[in-house]
């Protein structure tokens, strides 16, 4: 190691992360690889079963006696929060309806084009959750963060799904990038429309989020241009029919019946 | 289980490194939490994906700087263009490699001085130099990491070191 590695690695090592945040970024880290866990190769002839991330969940977000108890009264013979189903950004029950409800639900979602749609749904639901909270006055600058990350996931994903699929089925790209190109337009007029009648507070939120949504929009047309050119690209080429010109065929049968004489 | 526990493995002994790299980078210690926060959780996307990774500690670089231009472009800063630039260092400059190596100066600088100064360094040294000198990262391996050549890469840390000693120097007068 030199002289000036040494030196700045001294006077900088204290720049760390704090215990604390440390030990938290790791149970995220832990719990979201429970959410996401790797995919394993079919053993005899079975495809592994996807664990579902429940108990990862509760026991690294640290919640609390009274959430908890609550979230297992309320759960099904599936491990599903129906109390979380209404939760808007914001509420206690957010974090479940996102991170364990739909997330069960997206994990028995095999097909691409099943994939694609269970993700076009989640962007809708995030546009219509800030829609609701909008025309409430409720979206600040933190609940606009929150559906903002979550629908650029959204997003990403039914932008990778649908490049996965284009080669193979162009067909299939270009109908599901134009349902969510149209969906992404309606609601950004009613996003628009909320800031128009809305107040100043409110709007910012709603103003940051429409333009999302417009660069959302343009991201699926331009999706869906790129399939509609590779099915051109896949047609078959279609021979022009040959005219037969029968009288020409006639004149040289003549000619050759016909030798000239001098 | 292997990649699992590599993969927490790799947190446990770059997740510091790479949070004091990004506090260089971008300049707010919460900011750098969440870029770090999202190269592993990104990294984690990839091998979930169904592919493997060798080594971590460079793709974790890779990632992370990734992340660190996105975070430049939402301030819209010049620092990107000035990272993105590689023309700024022309053919010509790499005579300067050849003055010699500065590996074996040290900064006339009181040791409490060295992180204000690092902060206060031009974008595209710093990068470079907080890689080199920090993260321990070999030229080629930044190279590797930014997608330039390791020539620009050389140059780059070798006006670096020379700022950070001519500011030093000025400072301790």
């Amino acid at each position: 190691m030199s002289k000036l590695e040494t030196q700045l690695k001294k006077a900088t090592k204290h720049m760390v992360l704090v215990e604390e945040d440390k030990a938290l970024m790791r149970e995220r880290l832990v719990s979201y690889m429970e959410h996401k866990p790797l995919r394993r190769e079919p053993v005899h002839g079975r495809r592994a079963a996807t664990r579902l991330p429940l108990f990862g969940f509760f026991r690294t977000h640290h919640l609390s006696g009274a959430l908890v108890i609550a979230l297992l009264a309320t759960t099904s013979t599936f491990g599903m929060s129906f109390a979380a189903g209404d939760a808007l950004p914001g509420d206690l029950l957010y974090p479940v309806k996102v991170n364990v409800n739909e997330e069960v639900k997206g994990a028995f979602k095999i097909s691409h084009e099943s994939r694609i749609e269970f993700e076009q749904t989640r962007a809708e639901l995030r546009l219509k959750e800030a829609s609701q909270l909008a025309s409430e006055g409720r979206l600040d600058s933190k609940k606009q963060e929150a559906v903002a990350k979550l629908f650029a996931e959204h997003t990403e994903a039914v932008t990778e799904q649908v490049q996965e699929v284009e080669e193979s089925d162009p067909v299939l790209a270009a109908e599901v990038s134009t349902e969510f190109e149209a969906a992404l337009d309606t609601h950004e007029a009613v996003l628009a429309r909320l800031i128009v009648e809305g107040d100043d507070e409110g709007n910012k939120g709603a103003q940051q989020l429409v333009e999302q949504v417009r660069t959302a929009a343009n991201e699926a047309e331009k999706l869906r241009e790129e399939a509609e050119e590779r099915m051109t690209d896949d047609e078959p080429v279609q021979e022009e029919p040959v005219a037969v010109d029968a009288t020409q065929d006639v004149e040289i049968e003549q000619d050759h019946a016909t030798p000239k004489t001098e | 289980m292997r990649q699992e526990q590599a993969f927490l493995d790799a947190f446990d002994k770059y997740a510091d490194a790479l949070y004091r790299h990004a506090s260089f980078r971008v300049s707010d210690s919460e900011k750098a939490r969440d870029i770090v926060s999202d190269a592993f959780t990104k990294t984690w996307d990839y091998l979930v994906k169904g592919n493997t990774i060798d080594e971590f500690r460079p793709f974790l670089y890779r990632t992370l700087n990734r992340l660190i231009i996105d975070e430049y472009r939402k301030k819209r800063t010049e620092s990107l263009d000035h990272l993105l630039d590689e023309a700024m260092v022309p053919e010509g400059a790499f005579e300067e490699l050849v003055a010699g190596n500065r590996d074996d100066m040290e900064l006339a600088l009181d040791a409490q001085r060295i992180p204000e100064l690092l902060a206060e360094m031009p974008v595209q040294y710093r990068e470079v130099v907080v890689m080199r000198y920090m993260d321990g990262l070999m030229p080629a391996e930044i190279a590797d990491i930014l997608d330039q050549s390791v020539n620009n890469i050389s140059v780059r840390i070798h006006r670096g070191v020379t700022w950070l000693s001519e500011r030093a120097e000025e400072r301790n007068l």
